[in-house]
């Protein structure tokens, strides 16, 4: 579905992004770990086209996008949830979401709009609670997911997400995931998500890399993941060393 | 107190026109951050051209109308796509600030070109004897210009309140790679935010030229005007703009009419002035709104 060849991503004169390739299989949750500034944000900044690579290549569905600007990706089937969320904050709750099916929206696909802005009604009633009221006044959590249910308007293919977890409460965080699972069954979609919280990615995710200052370091399953040490260390925040066995 | 009124009717005539152009000039800043200080020019085209289809060409006046508007929207979608566009990735706004004054002079060369230094008129919409009201004169043209106005305030509530078009030119106004990220090709809402403010100022111009006649460089004045009216209202505010443009259009009547009618064109100096040191954010909009706005 997604796949990066050797990507190459420099700020001016700083090389951020060093010969990174990964892929992301149909269906299947990605999870991205690193430290901060290793660079995550960057990659998904250059999978949806807001930043330029430098050299590499990058295919989705099989078609090398590499050249395309931002909005046709966007209409080819990829969405990002920024790290800074990028909510309207002078628009609507609701035209906020309208906005997130902007890509496919015209007089034919209206009805199919309403009732998928229903169906995400459904799935997040905080948002159908404050439909009418601007953006600007939900709080940070509340714009967090209004952020991923916009981007679930725009019935995306994959669905990159940037920190989703950040200010959101940690039974939301899981809820919110819940329902990217059950939404991943219902459209087919596939998720490439970074994340600080490494033990709830490794729980949900199906496999893993892992990020460390623009190189892909570690590659691997969820699940073996989590059992491996060096992750642990890292990411978990267990010292296995000096963990004394009871 | 019936010269009064007549002063003050006058003053909202040209509010009106004013403020009809005020609004292209928000419109566009809104979408792009920037001035489009060919505004003017873009009323005196609407004034001239409608000469040139209704009185030279002696076409209908429906028809001279929207071929009129068609000519300044194809003129405002040229100079987006041959001066903005090109330069829209510098992010520079002093620099297209200084595009759109470099386009303004073209098109005022251009315009003198075509139809020299005369000034020109054509009769109203709606002739006939001017209606008293109260002791005061008011042209049948005044009414329409008012009807005109009305029509763009609703055309716009419903453009940017009930369209996903004109709720992407706001999101774009907000936060545009946030607006990218929806799939809204900027490029595109930058060109559209600049013919419309073309089509508006060119109504003006065809509205207002019935009263006070057209040459080719009332342009630059009449920009500075807009300009004014925009900051009283609030820059970025379609209804500041609305409102600015009949104080200020009132006002420059009062002026003119008790004090000195030399003074007609410095009031609005004046009053850009006073804006501008006390209360930069517009009569109307609350610095902390402005400051959402743009956060
Ligand atoms: N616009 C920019 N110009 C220059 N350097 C930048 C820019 N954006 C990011 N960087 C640098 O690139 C590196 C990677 O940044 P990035 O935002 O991708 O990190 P990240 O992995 O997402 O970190 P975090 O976990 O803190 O979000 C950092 O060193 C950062 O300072
Ligand atoms: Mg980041």
């Amino acid at each position: 579905m997604l796949i990066l060849r050797g990507l190459d991503v420099y700020y001016g004169s700083l090389h951020i992004l060093k010969k990174v390739t990964l892929h992301v299989n149909e269906g299947e949750i990605v999870a991205i770990l690193g430290a901060n500034g290793a660079g995550k944000s960057t990659l998904l900044k250059s999978i949806i086209g807001l930043v330029k690579m430098a050299s590499g290549s990058i295919l989705f569905q099989g078609r090398e996008i590499n050249s395309l600007p931002v909005e046709k990706r966007v209409r080819l089937g990829l969405s990002l949830v920024p790290e800074g969320k990028g909510i309207f904050k002078p628009l609507t709750v609701e035209d906020n979401l309208l906005l997130g099916a902007y890509s496919w929206y015209n007089f034919n696909h209206k009805g199919e709009v309403k009732a998928l802005l229903e169906e995400i009604y459904g799935l997040f009633p905080v948002l159908a609670e404050k439909r009418h009221q601007l953006a600007g006044i939900l709080s940070g959590g509340q714009q967090q997911i209004l952020a991923i249910a916009r981007a679930l308007m725009a019935k995306p293919k994959l669905l990159l997400l940037d920190e989703p977890s950040m200010g959101i409460a940690p039974n939301l965080v899981l809820e919110i995931f819940q329902h990217i699972k059950k939404l991943r069954e219902l459209y087919n979609m596939s998720v490439l998500l970074v994340e600080q919280n490494a033990k709830l990615s490794l729980k949900i995710s199906d496999r893993v890399y892992v990020l460390e200052t623009g190189k892909i370091i570690f590659e691997g399953d969820s699940k073996s993941a989590m059992e491996n040490p060096e992750i642990q260390r890292a990411y978990l925040g267990r010292d296995l060393d000096r963990e004394v066995p009871l | 107190m019936e010269i009064f009124l007549q002063f003050f009717l006058s003053g909202v005539t040209v509010g009106a026109i004013y403020a009809l152009i005020a609004l292209g000039f928000n419109i566009v800043y809104n979408t792009t951050s920037i001035l489009n200080l060919a505004q003017g020019e873009f009323v005196v085209l609407g004034g001239l051209f409608m000469w040139l289809f209704f009185q030279k060409m002696e076409l209908p006046y429906y028809i001279s109308f929207f071929l009129t508007l068609l000519t300044a929207g194809i003129f405002a979608f040229l100079m987006e796509r041959l001066t903005i566009k090109p330069l829209l990735k510098t992010g520079d706004p002093l620099l297209l600030i200084l595009i759109t004054i470099a386009f303004s002079i073209l098109l005022k060369g251009l315009l003198m070109f075509i139809f020299g230094k005369d000034p020109y008129g054509y009769p109203p919409l709606l002739e006939g004897m001017p209606i008293l009201l109260g002791g005061a004169v008011i042209q049948k043209q005044v009414l329409v210009i008012l009807a005109f106005i009305l029509l763009t305030m609703i055309f716009l509530y419903f453009f940017f309140n009930k369209t996903i078009l004109g709720k992407a030119m706001k999101a774009c106004a907000f936060d545009q790679v946030a607006a990218q990220l929806m799939g809204i090709n900027i490029s595109r809402m930058v060109m559209l935010s600049f013919v419309l403010s073309g089509i508006f100022a060119a109504l003006a111009g065809i509205l207002i030229t019935p009263i006070t006649f057209m040459e080719y460089d009332r342009g630059a004045i009449l920009t500075i005007k807009a300009f004014t009216a925009s900051i009283l209202g609030g820059l970025g505010s379609i209804w500041g703009a609305i409102a600015g443009g009949f104080i200020l259009g009132i006002a420059e009547n009062l002026v003119a009419g008790y004090i000195h009618s030399g003074l007609k064109d410095a009031i609005s100096l004046v009053l850009l002035l006073i804006m501008l040191l006390l209360k930069p954010a517009g009569l109307f909009q609350k610095e902390e709104e402005v400051r959402l706005k743009k956060l």
